[in-house]
């Protein structure tokens, strides 16, 4: 497979903050990945020099085999910034129409790659409008609609989904599933169930650093965790009684679900272990909503943020 | 460089800027003072400015064979339309090009842009865009003098044709410099009012070191473009030639200026 982006100690300073601190990988052609890090990591520095909107200090960066700013590599590219605003007092359609004629489009071409980005955005109601009249989540589709027009070869996307209704979150999910075929996908986001649902590869940047590029696979444990998600959030004391099954090494309940308990285990039989851990929880009334073996991603990643 | 984006970001910008801030607040004081300006030209002009008071008060501001020229070789209107207009062109000039790159700049804006063109097109489209917001000002109120110098400077209708056309052509080359010079000041600055205000206070500080220099060292020294008026008036054969070459010169230096600190922005 052919390398899409190619980024070799690459350095980045804003005064004496460095941004990005000698980071090197590659990424596949037709692959999604997800970049993954703490706030302040370099995420969206990251994608800023990739799409040549920021120089380079040091080290060498190659997309699509060419570097950032190169003119072969205009209307190739298409991004989903953060929290950049578009004009204001000009129609979303208009904008729209500028951008596609930016990438070659005639007048009547341009029209009709309008047309089919709305509708693959789902954004049909909101092309006649001003930008400053949509809603957060409004015109964070019609900036995604904006990145997908002339279909690039590369598309980054800087936290598409927050902000957005857990309908439009999802709808943007299937969008960038359906798609994942035909683009090569960054997506920057903090929420890692989507980056494991969404994406094939996972790159973890901590101060400018990579802490780990792997598949999405290799940080999915299959046999030695279990995910239970409780009705309602276990007490401490039903956690000690849990803790007393020997196998058990490690209990961890979800920072923003406390209903979400994931459970590592090391035992020659796992389906012994999960016997008696249910019937631990139907000993002390705790209904059990959900149980999965495995995905015990979100802890990895976390892990290995931490460890760095 | 692909001057067809070069042309439809220009075209974009100034479509829309008529109908924005950064339009209005040059076009809006723009029509105000021109309206009134050949109001009073149209009432009070005529025989007034070709009397002997009005050449010997514009010898006050220019030598004395500038002024015979203007008022007496020339239609008198026409010419007092282009003194009035050259007089102008900084202040109006910086307030139509303020806003070239440093509000889309700080804003990120042009994150948009920056994956379908390069920075050259999106810095040469800002300035084609200013200039010609400026400069289609400019050619309607001099159409607009040019029409009221027939009427009242009585001279035929082909003299006073191809002296309006003289006019646009020397007040259009004058405006080039002073747009440049503000995508300079535009590529630096982080808004269109700072750079207006950075824009106006550097100007001021060229224009009397250059002037403090001149008659320092007796020489005629000019730093910014304003030097080159009179030249362009042209009493002696090259004169003209000169102002163009020196103006086109200002321009780029300024624009070399500009699209280098542009360059090499974080956007």
């Amino acid at each position: 497979m052919n390398a899409l982006v190619k980024c070799r100690d690459v350095h980045k300073s804003f005064g004496s903050i460095r941004a990005l601190a000698g980071l090197t990988f590659s990424i596949n052609n037709r692959t999604s990945v997800g970049l993954v890090g703490p706030n302040g990591a370099g995420k969206t520095t990251l994608f800023s020099v990739i799409s040549g909107f920021l120089r380079l200090d040091s080290g060498t960066l190659s997309v699509l085999g060419h570097r950032p700013d190169s003119s072969h590599l205009k209307g190739r590219i298409g991004i989903l910034p953060q929290d950049v605003p578009m004009l204001q007092g000009i129609s979303v359609y208009a904008q729209l129409v500028l951008l596609a004629r930016l990438q070659g489009f005639n007048r009547r071409g341009a029209d009709q790659e309008i047309e089919r980005v709305v509708a693959l955005s789902g954004i049909s109601g909101l092309v006649r409008q001003f930008p400053e009249t949509l809603s957060f989540g409004q015109r964070k589709r019609v900036i995604l609609a904006q990145a997908l027009i002339g279909n690039p070869d590369l598309v980054l996307l800087d936290e598409p989904t927050s902000g957005l209704d857990p309908v439009a979150a999802n709808d943007v999910r299937a969008l960038i599933r359906k798609l994942r075929a035909e683009h090569t996908f960054i997506i920057s986001s903090h929420n890692l169930d989507e980056i494991r649902n969404v994406c094939d590869e996972i790159i973890i940047i901590d101060k400018g650093s990579l802490v780990r590029h792997c598949t999405i696979q290799e940080l999915i444990e299959h046999d030695n965790y279990l995910t239970i998600v409780l009705e309602i959030a276990p007490q401490d004391q039903l956690l000690q009684i849990l803790k007393t099954v020997p196998a058990i090494v490690r209990i961890t309940a979800d920072a923003a679900n406390p209903k979400k308990l994931s459970i590592q285990f090391q035992d020659a039989e796992p389906d012994q272990v999960q016997f008696r851990i249910l019937e631990l929880l139907r000993q002390h009334n705790a209904a059990v909503v959900e149980f999965s073996r495995g995905s015990a991603f979100t802890d990895k990643v976390v892990e290995l943020v931490r460890g760095h | 460089m692909n001057w067809n984006r070069i042309i439809i970001l220009a075209l974009f910008d100034l479509r829309h800027a008529i109908f924005r801030l950064k339009g209005l607040v040059f076009l809006i004081p723009f029509l105000f003072f021109w309206y009134w300006i050949l109001k009073t030209l149209y009432e009070k002009g005529g025989d007034l400015l070709v009397s002997r008071e009005s050449v010997l008060l514009l010898s006050w501001l220019y030598k004395p064979a500038v002024a015979q020229i203007l008022l007496i070789a020339h239609p008198a209107s026409l010419s007092v339309f282009l003194i009035m207009a050259l007089a102008t062109t900084p202040f109006f000039t910086m307030l139509g090009s303020s806003d070239q790159l440093a509000g889309d700049a700080d804003r990120q804006t042009f994150r948009f842009f920056l994956t379908r063109c390069t920075r050259t097109e999106i810095f040469l489209g800002r300035f084609v865009s200013s200039y010609s917001l400026v400069a289609i000002a400019t050619i309607l109120a001099a159409t607009v003098a040019a029409c009221i110098s027939w009427q009242i400077d009585h001279r035929p209708l082909d003299v006073t044709v191809m002296y309006a056309a003289q006019v646009v052509l020397m007040t259009l080359l004058y405006i080039l410099p002073y747009v440049a010079y503000m995508s300079a000041i535009s590529a630096l600055m982080s808004s269109a009012l700072s750079t207006l205000l950075m824009g106006m206070m550097i100007y001021l500080s060229l224009s009397m070191i250059g002037s403090y220099l001149s008659h320092r060292l007796s020489l005629d020294i000019a730093l910014v473009p304003g030097g080159m008026k009179e030249l362009l008036f042209g009493i002696h054969p090259f004169d003209q030639l000169y102002a163009g070459v020196g103006l086109l010169a200002y321009t780029a230096v300024y624009a070399a200026l500009g699209w280098f600190i542009f360059r090499r922005r974080n956007l």
